[in-house]
């Protein structure tokens, strides 16, 4: 309900935004049609709207904007001006400061970008080409105003007529209320299955006192010396009453199972439905896309075709969300590293502009997206030496590998991270976080390359994230639960079969060694009281153990348990606001009987079973984790937020020290020797920039790290940072505690 | 009949006057605590917690409560108490605040107390810090010594695991 002025001013932003970003899609559509005079109206329609919205909220930058936007559109309508690439880098410009200004808006409340110099390059662009040409034009305008008003008319009427289906704006948490009141119908259901199971079991029991009972008639009846009378009238009472039960107990469950016959299919629809609220089309997160590939390749001077297919494929607002960042990450890695530049694109006999291409489907309950390009493709010796130089794995491990498993490399933590914290991400993700956030959400990530023919991405998604197949277990006698998706096998196996090597288990799995470890000690779960052979070493004197092999990333983990008890679906909860993200769950399901299952996150599982066992080495951890000793020098005029560094760096075990600014920071280095300095731009006597040239020329300190924490958020600032030798850059609006750690320990973990 | 109106209204003036707040009293190992009752959703009886491996110390668990799942608090653990068992006076007084909430869970839950403002003393100089950060203030109330709980400070316990 839209009651207070936030409120309004959200709408106003939805809106607002939408209405960007069909802008964008338009213009990079028209730069390569320009004569598409449907297309133009339509933008200065897009244009005009967003004009008039402004005016009403009172936020005049944008309403100028706007208006200067929709003269162009406007002449470009009346073929006065001319589509260029000029004016479409021109408006593209203005809609970004629009964007920075609705930013604003729902920031602080308070615009204070200055809009003259943008309106003035928005006028511009109409004066320098009327003036050449619009001699020539003049006798054309009255024509094609003509057959513009034409065409408009015919247009309009149409798309007032269509059916078109009404909508309305509900806030995500009264949906999510309700799906969570079907969870609870769910369990419901299961429960009642049991009831009927339970019912069934009544009549099967009163059927055979039943029988029992008439067989006991019989024998009374031969005996003479029992033929009392009394006897065989209270057996022939028996024998009624039973029967009365036993018809009772049938009646009971033949409704029992009727009602949930009729309710169940009801139930199951119900949640169908509800989930179907939560769906939007891929195409939500897609409208940006075209731009930002535009803009990348212009600025990489290479010639890029987006092409998207199965848009309208629906997923799970969640999903929709977690899975844009990666798709970004993704599609700016075919661009950077996939599309050859024209000229070699041209060598090589391929076409020019280089082709990338989305597509979405269903596939049995998944969706399946895939990223193709038709660039340079992966190089497996180059993979193979980029992990030998970033030290991820060692050359005796990359001789024990496939192809495909060198080519998974590219997911491993500190492969492919880029030095710069890009602002459409907030951090420099690499393609391990892709595959990490992917994972997450139950999914999975394929990768195929063929050299010169370019590389597949392709992601397979749950279509909502509420249900979930999982495998539950039991340790210590707790249950507990694994997504069906990070588990490879579970296994009844010999403990023969286990070997230990220098203490830490291990089985063999096909080609593989996997290591092992007991779930209860990963979990660090307290000594079951009733149960007196829990595990110290008694349970290795077993001769079965049942495990589970989980697998995240590039790495694969045994789970000993003490029962492997078998599959469910499950309704996923989490644990509430006051418990937050718990280390090693995921989430928590209430299972038929009312019961909590925890249900595990194997990728922490995974990551903790190294720390836990100390003699369980996974790949790429030994050098990560010497962390400890290091010192720190932060370099910041803001009190708070040079505390606040210092406490989040402390916390981790780093040494940290303090500099107010760039002259205190100098003086500092030359004393103390440290690995690491991350330092703020805006500083009085000598900023972050200079600060950190001076430092980059000095061969003693030139190979201390710098990250570059600041508001300044531009592309310009940015790359100056890199270019002053910035190892990170860092904005502040972008900045949390995880952030800061992952690039510190990227760069001296 | 006007005079019995104006004894009516100068009565209710007094109430007013004499300001006093109402608490859920209930019991800590042997130790006696409050909870102010606009805080308190509900009470609950407890039968099982299930527990939360990797979590704080002080939360011994998760409970299913009508289909949602609320943390459970154990103060003993805050307060450094030994472990008890549940029994059949056991409880969970269910608190919010904002919008996080937990059980509390109590050894035994006493009664309803209404205690004037006045009646209110602050915390006990004598009370070892750890303690005192989660308490309010205390009153006197048939010879026990009660402590008022500062519910923020409890549910924002985050402590390492």
């Amino acid at each position: 309900m839209p009651d207070k002025k936030e409120d309004f001013i959200a709408i106003f932003k939805a809106e607002s935004e939408d209405h960007l970003t069909k802008l964008d899609r338009g213009i990079v559509e028209l730069e390569k049609n320009p004569d598409n005079l449907d297309l133009v109206n339509e933008l200065n329609r897009e244009a005009h709207t967003l004009k008039g919205a402004a005016r009403v909220f009172g936020y005049y930058e944008i309403q100028e904007i706007a208006h200067k936007i929709e003269d162009i559109f406007d002449k470009v309508a009346k073929k006065k001006l001319a589509f260029n690439s000029l004016v479409a880098n021109r408006v593209l410009k203005g809609i970004d400061v629009n964007r920075a200004i609705l930013r604003q808006i729902t920031q602080k409340d308070k615009i204070d970008i200055d809009i003259s110099q943008i309106c003035r390059e928005l006028e511009e662009c109409i004066y320098i080409q009327e003036d050449g040409e619009n001699r020539k034009e003049k006798s054309e305008i009255s024509y094609r105003l003509q057959r513009r008003r034409q065409s408009s008319e015919d247009v309009d009427p149409q798309a007032r007529h269509t059916n078109i289906e009404e909508y309305i704006r509900v806030p995500l948490s009264r949906v999510n209320k309700l799906l969570n009141l079907v969870g609870e119908l769910i369990i419901n259901k299961m429960s009642s299955s049991t009831k009927i199971n339970q019912a069934k079991r009544i009549s099967g029991l009163t059927k055979g006192v039943q029988r029992r009972i008439s067989e006991l008639g019989e024998r009374i009846k031969k005996e003479p010396s029992c033929r009392n009378s009394d006897i065989v009238k209270l057996l022939g009472q028996c024998d009624v009453e039973i029967e009365r039960l036993r018809e009772a107990s049938f009646v009971l469950y033949d409704n029992v199972s009727f009602e949930s016959f009729r309710v169940d299919p009801v139930i199951d629809e119900l949640q169908a439905k509800i989930k179907e609220i939560r769906m939007l089309p891929l195409s939500t997160i897609l409208e940006g896309f075209p731009r930002m590939i535009r803009d990348i390749a212009l600025q990489q001077g290479k010639e890029i075709n987006l092409e998207i297919s199965g848009e309208d494929t629906e997923l799970d607002k969640k999903v929709l969300e977690i899975i844009k960042v990666p798709l970004i990450h993704i599609l700016r890695n075919c661009v950077d590293h996939g599309i050859e530049t024209p000229k070699e694109r041209e060598r090589l006999g391929k076409a020019a502009y280089g082709t990338v291409n989305i597509s979405a489907s269903y596939e049995t309950g998944n969706v399946i997206i895939s990223i193709e390009d038709d660039g340079r493709g992966m190089d497996i010796e180059d993979i193979k030496q980029t992990a030998l130089r970033k030290h991820l794995l060692s050359e005796e491990e990359l001789r024990d590998m496939t192809e495909r498993e060198i080519l998974n490399v590219v997911f491993m933590n500190g492969y492919s991270t880029s030095p710069i914290i890009t602002d459409i991400s907030g951090r420099g993700i690499g393609l391990d976080i892709v595959r990490r956030e992917i994972e997450n959400l139950k999914g999975q990530v394929i990768l195929d390359t063929q050299k010169n023919r370019g590389t597949r991405f392709t992601l397979i998604l749950p279509l909502t994230i509420a249900i979930i197949q999982v495998l539950l277990v039991k340790s210590r006698g707790m249950l507990f639960a694994f997504p069906i998706t990070s588990i490879s096998e579970g296994l009844r196996l010999q403990m023969s079969k286990i070997c230990t090597i220098e203490g830490r288990m291990a089985i063999q799995v096909g080609e593989h060694t996997v290591p092992m470890v007991r779930l209860s000690e990963v979990l660090k779960l307290p000594e079951a009281e009733a149960d007196s052979d829990v595990d110290n070493n008694g349970r290795d004197l077993k001769e079965k153990v049942s495990v589970v092999i989980a697998f995240s990333l590039e790495k694969r983990v045994g789970f000993i348990v003490d029962e492997i008890i078998g599959e469910e679906e499950v309704f996923i909860k989490n644990l509430g606001e006051h418990l937050g993200k718990v280390n090693n769950v995921s989430g928590v399901s209430i299972l038929g009987r009312g019961e909590i299952v925890i249900i595990l996150d194997v990728a922490d599982l995974i990551a903790n079973s190294a720390l836990s066992h100390p003699a369980v080495i996974t790949r790429g951890l030994p050098h990560r984790e010497k962390k400890g000793k290091k010192r720190i020098l932060i370099v910041e005029d803001t009190l708070s937020t040079r505390e606040l560094e210092k406490n989040i760096l402390e916390t981790q075990g780093y040494l940290v020290d303090t500099a107010v600014d760039g002259l205190d920071a100098l003086n500092r280095v030359t004393q103390v020797s440290y690995d690491l300095i991350i330092a703020d731009i805006q500083m009085p006597r000598m900023d972050g920039f200079e600060f950190c040239r001076t430092i980059k020329k000095n061969e003693k300190y030139k190979d201390i790290p710098i990250v570059i924490v600041t508001a300044l958020e531009n592309d310009d600032d940015k790359r100056k940072g890199i270019e002053v030798g910035a190892a990170a850059y860092i904005i502040k609006s972008a900045f949390d505690q995880s952030n800061l750690l992952d690039t510190v320990d990227r760069l001296i973990g | 009949m006007q005079v019995t109106l104006y004894e009516d209204e100068l009565y209710e003036k007094e109430i007013i006057k004499e300001e006093s707040l109402q608490f859920i009293v209930f019991r800590v190992y042997d130790e006696w605590y409050a909870v102010e009752i606009t805080r308190v959703k509900e009470i609950v009886k407890v039968e099982t917690i299930t527990y939360l491996p990797s979590s704080p110390a002080h939360i011994v668990g998760i409970i299913n409560l009508r289909g949602n799942i609320l943390s459970v608090t154990d103060l003993k653990m805050i307060f450094g108490f030994p472990k008890t068992d549940l029994t059949r006076d056991s409880r969970l007084v269910v608190v919010e605040s904002g919008l996080v909430e937990s059980g509390i869970l109590a050894d035994e839950v006493c009664n309803v107390v209404e205690v004037s403002v006045s009646r209110i003393e602050p915390t006990l100089a004598t009370i070892p810090s750890e303690r005192a950060e989660y308490i309010e203030g205390e009153f006197q109330d048939n010879d026990k010594l009660i402590g008022i709980l500062k519910i923020e400070k409890v549910l924002d316990k985050r402590e390492q695991i």
